[in-house]
């Protein structure tokens, strides 16, 4: 087990910046995902960690060891891949035996260990298989057996669950997560899902354009993302952009609504985004303080809740309503806001406007 | 015709249900039903077929049941299957079957174990693979003729350059055609040469299909290089070098060009292999119809012998 | 349901063009309904069949037209098959040179294709009944297939009006142009004549004098003094001779090896080779080839030599003597070819020197050469005969001689400009009465596949000749058995 470090990173193929300046900090024994879009560079820095790609700039290092190029096989990791990358004309155990084979550790023990890891993930009976007889699902689990069959410094998982359906992937998640406490270790995770990230990390990273967005809980990311891209890319559904000018502590829209400024608001004037999660408005009949006016454009009813979609000035707001509200196509209607959960971006840089003292509450 | 139906769908379209008619389309000959434009299509190509393939061995079928000779005039008679027996008793055609089969092991064999080495290291060879591939290919592209020849000449004994070369290192003179054994490892090095390319580009084929990941897996896994090479490469890449061997082994059973350059079949008849036994009682002795049984039993051994392969060969890929 | 008629319909089509094929294949030959029609080289999957077919007819048509027009004084090219070495290039020369101050509207063009492909070159034409070249210059054993599959003319009536048989050795009129062949070898006047000599030929001895002295005169003598060449000088090699095998190479110097120690291949009366090939005599003198003979050759030579690797060892001072084929040895006398004895030729010739092969226990000589036949397909067979009846001519019998060919006419062999063309001419003079061929029956090529494939093993050294001799004797002995069960 040990802790991971990047100090800025970089690494291009070509004309393709992959990676850009990217320092990391992973604990040791954290459940750390990179998330972000295809094509961020995640994988990369997975690679890069694992050192089967070698950075242009900057270092890895481990528990403070600098990497400084060594094998991939010298560096005490297990990696899970995309594709499960497991030898095609061998079965589940010779599979799994592998790494132990490789390390040459005695039949007995090495058995054990199989069985250990097989139990653990519920593959017993697929031992004698070859991976081609097998589902994605399963071949995931022979992936993951491979990698959590010896104790190596950390596992690197790169979106292992992409290839499964839905349901297996809700099942893997919780599995998954359960292994980590179970062992401990520490484990290096992408993904470009982020209700996987928000699921399973106790600490996210979020990359785009190779470059690092922000790092945090959860939590963090969700309530005080750093930046408008951080801000769209998390959350079930994505976070509403109202343009808006401060003046005088108040936020106006250009169809004319009102809004308080939150308390990070500067003092002063400028202009900005507004931004605020379906699930941090509702619809409302009032004219209070902080609502906004606009007709309906469509209706999702999903059961345990309503999707409405409010077209507001030139722009789609899209609010999260109670199951029962059912209101007709192009009525007009108003968004309630609840201030102390708005967002509020510079309108050119993109960045939050962030007063640490002045945090939004979370509980 | 089209028209006629066009014209009979649009007067009742509601009385019959669904209308199932295609949409008419473009105005078709009148006298020539589709059925027939389609053989009239592949009738150049079948002619072709018939004339210079299926009739000349349908004809030497018939032949093989006579006494028939291309240069002789004498009166035909019918032997049936005297012909097949006579070469199937003779001893000399089963040494020229051995012969034959010694060499298609050996050359095969060496062409695969040594392109199989060239495709494993130019696989892993990223700079300048193109170019080294295409230079490596060139011997495949020379006629055999040209080939035999010029390795005539350079495997002479007296003045040939291996010779030259071997005895300027001290190794002393080699008699590369004029001993048995010899001569015919010479026939496999001669082939060999020209046709190590062939299973290479196959097997490159196969090797820079296998995913860098597998290889990537077994680098953290600690994998040793054997591993890698049995475990990953070796069966990914056996299907299409099953198939790259086939061809070779149907093409080296065959082999005739450099024999007849190279050792015209000597010293004795130590390198004749059955093709070139064929050839010379085909064109020198004229017995036409010895020879076409002979060369349909050669068919019918090749057709046999593919046929095992060929099961095998899906076996393995189906696996 | 569909299939039935589907495939009905196919059958028409296949029949049909069956019958089409058939039509072509049987409306351009001698009617006779065999299987002869057609498939002219025929063995596997043979390709060139239809096309023959195909061809043929428009060929003939342009030929008719052709012929009716030569005797108009259109220009006709003559072309003629022979094997690529000095001589082809000589008659080509000389015919055209001399013929067309005769006939200037005949040219002569000669096809010369490797050895190893001569025969088949001219029997694949013979078997399609249609032949590009007008003559065929046979080697003298392929005589007998060409007559019994009906390919070449039979002379016998123009040469009763156009040479006189008494101006021929007899044993080369017969050995160039008779079939079947008179016992003693002779030229049998109430025999047949299928060919006309092109060129006379005979294995002649090719010495050092500047390192033998005076040839050697008989077999043991040749082989004592090739041993003190080799162990007097340092890196050269006692003999060279043919050994390979691509013909009959082999054979040839295995027969020259018997026959002069006084053995016999075969009884042609009695059809029999077992107990005559490997008699305790024939052992003991093939015995001598390889043990003693063999010994004093370059490592690996004999096995794939033939004329241009003899004349190659000697041109370039590898061996100090070599058996060599008569008409082979053009060239070898100029300073381009055989540079490293000498730069001039006079300088050359004071080192090589030419003599009869040395005898045994008889003086037989193997007999080279070849005859001229006229393909019975020609479209041009007057102006062939012609130029044959030109050829025959004693006088141009000399003037071939005197240009480097080797007549075969007993005054042009005898005359000075014979004698002085070239420095081996006398040698082969002498050479000529004594001259000996092998078989020339149509299963030849059978007896000598098995003849020469077995020297050949013997003489790379790889067999004994007491195995070699007993595998022809065996192996030739059932061909011989055939033909006499085949009523011949």
């Amino acid at each position: 087990m040990s802790a991971i470090d990047l100090d800025a990173v970089s690494k291009a193929f070509g004309d393709t910046q992959a990676v850009d300046d990217l320092s990391l900090h992973v604990e040791d024994g954290a459940f750390f995902v990179l998330l972000g879009p295809s094509g961020a560079g995640k994988t990369t820095t997975l690679r890069l960690i694992a050192g089967l790609e070698t950075p242009d700039e900057g270092s890895v290092s481990f528990d403070g060891q600098p990497a400084q190029g060594a094998a991939p096989s010298a560096r005490d990791l297990a990696m899970v891949f995309q594709s499960y990358a497991l030898y095609p004309k061998q079965t589940a155990r010779e599979n799994i035996a592998s790494p132990l084979r490789a390390r040459r550790i005695d039949a007995d023990t090495a058995d054990s260990r199989i069985r250990e890891v097989a139990s653990l993930l519920h593959i017993d009976h697929l031992l004698d298989r070859q991976p081609q007889q097998l589902s994605g699902g399963e071949q995931q689990r022979v992936a993951l057996g491979r990698a959590l069959v010896r104790e190596p410094r950390a596992f690197l998982m790169d979106e292992p669950l992409t290839n499964l359906d839905v349901k297996l992937r809700v099942e893997m998640r919780a599995e998954l997560t359960r292994l980590h406490r179970t062992l401990g270790a520490t484990f290096l995770y992408v993904t470009n899902d982020q209700a996987e990230a928000m699921s399973m990390a106790d600490q996210v990273a979020v990359i785009d354009h190779g470059r690092l967005q922000q790092v945090g809980t959860p939590a963090d990311i969700y309530d005080r993302p750093a930046n408008r891209f951080v801000a769209t890319f998390i959350g079930a559904q994505r976070m509403n952009l109202v343009d808006c000018t401060l003046e005088d502590g108040v936020l106006r829209g250009e169809t004319g609504w009102q809004v308080p400024a939150p308390p990070t608001a500067p003092a002063g004037s400028g202009r900005f985004q507004l931004g605020v999660r379906p699930e941090d408005m509702s619809l409302t009949a009032e004219h209070g303080d902080a609502t906004l006016a606009g007709t309906v454009y469509a209706v999702e009813p999903l059961g345990d809740r309503c999707l409405v979609d409010v077209q507001v000035g030139d722009d789609l707001v899209r609010v999260k309503a109670a199951p029962d509200a059912d209101p007709a196509l192009d009525s007009a209607v108003r968004l309630a806001v609840d201030v102390d959960r708005v967002h509020l971006f510079d309108h050119d840089s993109g960045l939050a406007v962030r007063d640490q003292e002045h945090a939004p509450v979370t509980t | 015709m089209a028209q006629t139906t066009s014209v009979a769908t649009s007067a009742e379209p509601s009385d019959e249900g669904p209308d199932f008619e295609p949409p008419p389309v473009a105005r078709r000959s009148g006298r020539l039903t589709d059925r027939w434009i389609a053989r009239l299509s592949v009738a150049p190509a079948m002619l072709f077929l018939v004339g210079l393939f299926l009739f000349p061995l349908l004809w030497a079928v018939v032949l093989s049941f006579s006494t028939y000779s291309a240069t002789r005039n004498q009166p035909i008679e019918w032997v049936w299957f005297g012909n097949y027996v006579d070469v199937l008793t003779s001893d000399q055609v089963w040494e020229r079957a051995i012969t034959t089969l010694i060499f298609v092991v050996a050359a095969v064999g060496l062409q695969t174990l040594v392109g199989f080495g060239i495709a494993w290291l130019l696989s892993r060879q990223q700079r300048g693979r193109g170019a080294l591939t295409v230079l490596l290919l060139l011997p495949m592209m020379l006629s055999p003729v040209v080939v035999g020849a010029f390795w005539k000449l350079m495997l002479d004994s007296q003045f040939g350059v291996v010779n030259r070369f071997l005895e300027a290192v001290g190794v002393g003179q080699v008699l590369w055609l004029t001993q048995p054994r010899l001569a015919l490892f010479s026939l496999v090095v001669v082939d060999s040469w020209q046709w190590t390319p062939f299973i290479m580009v196959i097997a490159l084929a196969g090797l820079t299909a296998v995913p860098d990941y597998l290889f990537e897996a077994a680098e953290i896994d600690r994998a040793s290089e054997w591993f890698k090479f049995r475990h990953i490469t070796l069966p990914l890449v056996w299907p299409l070098l099953l198939i790259a061997i086939m061809f070779r082994a149907i093409d080296a059973f065959r082999l005739f060009d450099i024999v007849y350059v190279v050792t015209g079949g000597g010293p004795g008849s130590s390198t004749e292999t059955l093709s070139y036994h064929l050839y010379k009682i085909a064109f020198q002795n004229s017995d036409t119809a010895v020879a076409s049984a002979y060369g349909i039993l050669m068919v019918i051994v090749v057709t046999i012998a593919t046929q095992f392969y060929v099961k095998y060969l899906t076996r393995v890929q189906a696996k | 349901m569909r299939r039935t008629p589907t495939l009905r319909r196919w059958g028409v089509v296949l029949t049909a063009m069956l019958v089409v094929l058939a039509g072509c294949s049987s409306g351009d030959d001698d009617a006779s309904g065999d299987p002869t029609s057609g498939d002219a080289t025929g063995t596997e999957a043979e390709t060139t069949a239809g096309t023959d077919d195909a061809t043929e007819p428009a060929d003939e048509g342009t030929g008719e037209t052709e012929t009716a027009a030569a005797g108009d004084g259109e220009p006709v090219e003559l072309s003629v098959v022979w094997f690529e070495w000095a001589p082809a290039q000589l008659l080509e020369d000389f015919a055209n040179q001399e013929y067309s101050k005769v006939n200037p509207n005949v040219t002569i063009s000669m096809d010369a294709v490797p050895n190893p492909q001569w025969h088949d070159a001219i029997f694949t034409q013979f078997a399609a009944r249609q032949t590009d070249f007008d003559i065929a210059i046979l080697d003298s054993q392929w005589i007998g297939e060409a007559v019994e599959g009906g390919h070449v003319l039979d002379l016998t009536e123009f040469a009763a009006e156009s040479i006189n048989p008494d101006d021929y050795p007899q044993n080369l009129l017969s050995a160039y142009g008779q079939y079947p062949r008179a016992e003693d070898g002779l030229y049998d006047p109430a025999g047949n004549l299928y060919g006309l000599p092109a060129l006379a030929d005979s294995y002649v001895l090719v010495y050092r004098k500047d390192l033998i002295g005076e040839p050697p005169a008989t077999w043991d003598e040749m082989i004592d003094k090739a041993a003190a060449c080799q162990e007097e000088n340092e890196g050269m090699y006692g003999l060279a001779f043919h050994g390979s095998g691509g013909s009959d190479e082999a054979a040839v110097m295995l027969n020259t090896q018997l026959w002069t120690h006084g053995g016999e291949i075969w009884d042609p009366q009695e059809l029999q080779v077992e107990g005559i090939l490997n008699s305790p005599e024939n052992i003991e003198a093939a015995t001598q080839l390889t043990d003693e003979m063999l010994p004093l050759t370059p490592p690996g030579f004999v096995g794939t030599a033939f004329i241009s690797e003899v004349n190659a060892a000697m041109a370039q001072g590898q061996t100090c003597m070599g058996f060599n084929w008569v008409a082979g040895l053009e060239g070898l006398q100029t300073p381009e070819v055989s540079g490293a004895l000498g730069e001039t030729e006079e300088e050359i010739l004071e080192k090589l020197g030419f003599a009869r092969v040395p005898t045994d226990e008889t003086e037989i000589v193997s007999l080279g050469g070849m005859g001229m036949s006229v393909s019975a397909y020609t479209e041009n067979e007057q102006e062939v005969l012609d130029f044959l009846a030109w050829f025959q001519q004693p006088e141009v019998q000399v003037a071939w001689g005197a240009f480097g060919g080797v007549p075969a006419q007993t005054a042009a062999l005898e005359s000075d400009e014979f004698l002085s063309a070239r420095p081996w001419n006398p040698a082969f003079v002498e050479s000529v009465e004594d001259l000996k061929d092998f078989w020339n029956m149509p299963e030849y090529f059978r007896l000598l596949d098995i003849h020469n494939s077995e020297a050949n093993a013997m003489l790379s050294g790889t067999q004994s000749a007491e195995d070699t001799l007993n595998n022809i004797a065996s192996q030739q002995q059932e061909v011989m058995d055939e033909i006499r069960e085949g009523g011949l």
